[in-house]
């Protein structure tokens, strides 16, 4: 799948014979380094769930977050690198709060996303900077637009999901994910299924110990962009954990 | 409302003995009565008709009502001048802004970008404006941006010269939850005694009604206007 660019990929600003820009093609593959992040947009909301691998026993539980705040009804969820994802919520954040600074009202997600998108893209096209290393997904609540959710990655294009994955088990995911029904779904029932598709994504043979960040913005936080409850994400957790078991258990029956 | 005594950058010495009447040297300003209520799925607005430069009625058959968007208006009341350049610089801002938004723009956002400009360059401008429009998100919305930049959303909102001798017939006869036709009859009512005792207020009654339909406008003529009892 993947071919080498030899000479042509050594700058943003050149493209290959057959019409590819590599730095953008090696930005993304960059996400795929990263440990998994999904979202699912259900009927009342939108809920993240971030894989987070523990990479030292020294790290303070709750550092390192990989899902950020950009306003109060806005999540983002990363994947790839963590500096240039921190960077971009800055911006996502400045455009939110501007917006409402000029337009009096919260900015519709779509033009979030076109607005980030756009400033991802731009570094698409100079040889003086190089591409983000970084796919995100935002998500939104609120009470006139209801859930939305959208993704952008690297080569700076934003799209509108009902459910998305980012990350070295992207593909998994997203086999999981459209085994679902979330247009029929409440925020609760799937908060569930996402701490279920993290822990069936997570390789237990080459990545360790992982932490599972989960966040959720919907009529049950009231439009508030949130971390999960504590309760709510053992409940998850345990569930998750339930249902891999069962899978192991019938894996042994059909012996 | 005269202008030479809001505007310290246009007043001239008015008792100066010149050999060109005075109005050579004032301001034109829409002296004015405007007003805009609130309906359960719209608003309408009202206005007079009269710009003057001083004494001089320089246009008798005004139209103060000027369309932002759509199905958002907006009542121009002070310097003529200013509130044409802000309402050209508002409409193109929201014009704008609907198109990157792909959807019709908020009535609160032309409000706030009306705000916008009153308040930053207060210094320099007389103008005071009602904001009326329809959206699809909170439905009919009066919103008041008097001299100096204040924003409010208001149900029944009136403003201009003329303003001060409705205050009295505004608050004792708007009822919340009226329908269009008693909206219309209230604000031609009302523009109509105010153009009866302000001087700078008077011309025909210019009316509009906005809602998810569209704009259906009218005027009231001069021999149509509604009768006072007093005289």
């Amino acid at each position: 799948m993947s071919s080498i660019g030899t000479g042509y990929d050594l700058s943003a600003s050149t493209f290959s014979p057959d019409g590819r820009v590599f730095q953008v093609e090696y930005a993304m593959k960059a996400v795929e380094n990263s440990s998994t992040a999904i979202a699912i947009r259900c009927k009342d909301g939108v809920v993240f769930g971030v894989e987070k691998l523990i990479l030292s026993k020294l790290y303070e539980q709750g550092s390192n977050k990989r899902i950020f705040n950009i306003d109060r009804h806005v999540g983002m969820a990363v994947a790839g690198l963590l500096a240039d994802a921190r960077s971009l919520s800055e911006v996502a954040r400045e455009e939110a709060s501007s917006f409402r600074s000029s337009y009096g009202h919260d900015i519709p997600l779509k033009h979030l996303s076109e607005r980030v998108a756009m400033y991802v893209h731009a570094y698409t096209l100079y040889s003086a900077v190089r591409p983000f290393g970084c796919s995100f997904i935002l998500g939104s609540y609120d009470k006139d637009d209801g859930p939305q959710l959208y993704m952008v990655d690297p080569s700076g294009i934003s799209h509108g999901y009902w459910g998305c994955a980012i990350g070295k088990a992207k593909q998994a995911a997203k086999t999981e994910i459209e085994k679902l029904q979330m247009k029929d779904m409440t925020c609760r029932e799937v908060v569930k299924e996402v701490a279920k598709i993290i822990y069936i994504v997570h390789d237990e043979v080459k990545d360790k110990a992982f932490e599972l960040e989960l966040s959720w913005v919907g009529e049950v936080t009231d439009g508030r962009h949130t971390l999960v409850p504590k309760d709510v994400r053992e409940e998850a957790e345990k569930y998750a954990k339930d249902s891999l078991e069962e899978e192991d258990d019938s894996d042994e029956d059909n012996m | 409302m005269a202008a030479a005594t809001m505007n310290p950058f246009f007043s001239q010495n008015i008792n100066q003995n010149s050999l060109v009447p005075d109005w050579t040297s004032q301001e034109v300003s829409t002296g004015t009565t405007i007003m805009a209520v609130e309906y359960d799925g719209g608003v309408v607005i009202g206005a007079d008709s009269r710009t003057t430069t001083g004494a001089y009625i320089a246009n008798r058959v005004t139209d103060k009502l000027t369309p932002i968007h759509d199905r958002i208006f907006c009542c121009r009341s002070g310097s003529a001048a200013d509130t044409q350049a802000i309402a050209d610089v508002v409409t193109y801002q929201l014009g704008f802004h609907s198109i990157e938004l792909d959807a019709p723009p908020l009535v609160e956002t032309a409000a706030n970008l009306f705000r916008a400009s009153c308040y930053r360059y207060r210094e320099e401008l007389s103008a005071g404006i009602l904001v009326a429009g329809w959206d699809q998100r909170r439905g009919g919305q009066v919103y008041c941006v008097p001299i100096g930049g204040m924003l409010v959303r208001q149900p029944v909102s009136v403003g201009g010269s003329g303003s001060s001798y409705i205050y009295g017939y505004m608050d004792s006869n708007y009822k919340p939850n009226m329908t269009k036709d008693q909206c219309l009859e209230l604000v031609g009512a009302a523009v109509a005694l105010a153009m009866e005792r302000d001087g700078s207020s008077g011309g025909v009654i210019r009316l509009a009604s906005i809602s998810e339909a569209g704009v259906e406008r009218r005027v009231i003529l001069g021999n149509q206007l509604p009768k006072c009892s007093t005289h």
